[in-house]
């Protein structure tokens, strides 16, 4: 509820559109739009520029109609959560019915719209990825198993496979192993976020792994995920869509995302697991992969505007 | 802050409109400040839903025009009974 001299009651006081925009969690929509537009940028068939953009308008407006889908079913365990009680549903300032009705005309549009500037293929990958995060994962296996995010990061992961459908109307294996690192990247990525909001976590009653299986086997999880992402990663230059400059890249990043994951694994702690540090190596783990994954996919976009830099070979 | 809104039956009817007795006249009495802060946020609000409005207009324009251009050359698909290409 508002607070202030002027403050109203929900029903009179109502929403300002910035409550709109938080509904589509636009910091998650940023990274989809930013992958989307890498596996559309490196695709080998050029889309209209103006048709492009749209397609990313597209994909940011069904990433926002699936947050605020994720917003209004889970309202009651964000009002519960310090870290989420004050988005607009559990807040007061939008009405459940408003927030679901938004994101399923948001959803709707947002997959006709892809349709018409692109191909039927990409909107087809658009409103799967949007029923994958809605009701596969926040509505059946975010509050059931403690390996929810593993199988609900594929939807996080459809953003360049979307991107690329859209400039070729067609599935390769290039966008599938951006599907792979993305997949990869996401357990490392919440479960470092998990380490040190597990108390949130616990009083909502979502198993998220510290809160099943404790900070010493997520600890465990998270560097065996960043080995496999960091094996991943070198897959492009493997494959022969990518060359030296985003090889080199891929190692760098993937050396520092593994010193962080080291550190979280070798974080002090009690007998229980417990972070004696407050989770500090933690919180640098869950900065540093978001600013992982934007280095790695603009290394990529990169590497294919500069040609894999194969001017520089004899 | 507790407010006061009344719901009351309408005590009477103009003439020559039929009654209804289901209407119900609905009364907030809301002090100035928050008059004033309710209609700040119909202004913003409708203002945002003009901007959605423009938007949606300009962004069909856009597709259209674009989607006209990416058509490929005419002479290699304007035969009789031929269509455009898609992706």
């Amino acid at each position: 509820m508002h607070g202030g001299a002027g403050a109203l009651t929900p029903d009179l006081a109502g929403s300002e559109p910035r409550d709109w925009l938080l509904l589509l969690k636009p910091r998650v929509v940023l990274l989809v739009v930013y992958t989307s537009a890498v596996g559309l940028v490196i695709a080998p068939e050029p889309i209209h520029p103006v048709l492009g953009a749209i397609a990313l308008l597209a994909i940011a407006l069904g990433a926002g109609a699936s947050g605020a889908l994720n917003m209004w079913y889970d309202r009651d365990i964000d009002a519960v959560m310090r870290r989420t009680a004050g988005r607009p549903v559990p807040a007061g300032r939008i009405a459940p019915a408003d927030a679901a009705a938004f994101g399923l005309a948001l959803a709707v549009f947002s997959v006709v719209l892809i349709g018409l500037a692109a191909n039927w293929l990409a909107a087809a990958i658009l409103a799967f990825s949007i029923f994958f995060y809605v009701v596969v994962y926040t509505m059946g296996l975010k509050r059931r198993t403690a390996q929810n995010i593993v199988i609900g990061g594929a939807a996080g992961a459809f953003p360049p496979v979307i991107g690329w459908a859209a400039a070729t109307g067609s599935i390769d294996l290039a966008p599938l192993v951006l599907f792979l690192i993305v997949f990869l990247w996401t357990p490392p990525h919440f479960w470092s976020l998990a380490l040190f909001a597990h108390a949130d976590y616990a009083r909502a009653g979502v198993p998220m792994l510290p809160v099943v299986a404790g900070a010493r086997a997520t600890r465990r999880q998270i560097a065996v995920y960043t080995v496999l992402l960091l094996a991943s990663s070198l897959a492009p230059v493997a494959l022969g869509f990518a060359g030296l400059l985003y090889g080199a890249a891929a190692l760098v990043l993937g050396a520092l995302f593994l010193r962080h994951a080291w550190a979280v694994l070798n974080d002090a702690q009690d007998e229980t697991g417990r972070s004696l540090s407050g989770d500090r190596p933690a919180r640098a783990a869950f900065r540093f992969s978001i600013t992982y994954l934007f280095a790695l996919f603009g290394a990529l976009a990169l590497d294919h505007a500069l040609g894999g830099m194969a001017w520089l070979m004899p | 802050m507790a407010h006061a809104v009344s719901e009351r039956q309408h005590q009477a009817t103009p003439r020559g409109e039929a009654h209804d007795p289901q209407a119900v006249e609905i009364v907030a009495h809301l002090t100035r400040a928050q008059s004033e802060d309710l209609a700040r946020r119909r202004r913003v609000r409708n203002r945002a839903l003009g901007l959605v409005l423009v938007g949606l207009v300009a962004l069909f324009f856009a597709l259209s025009v674009s989607r006209l251009a990416d058509v490929g050359d005419p002479q290699k698909w304007s035969r009789p009974g031929a269509i455009a290409p898609s992706r």
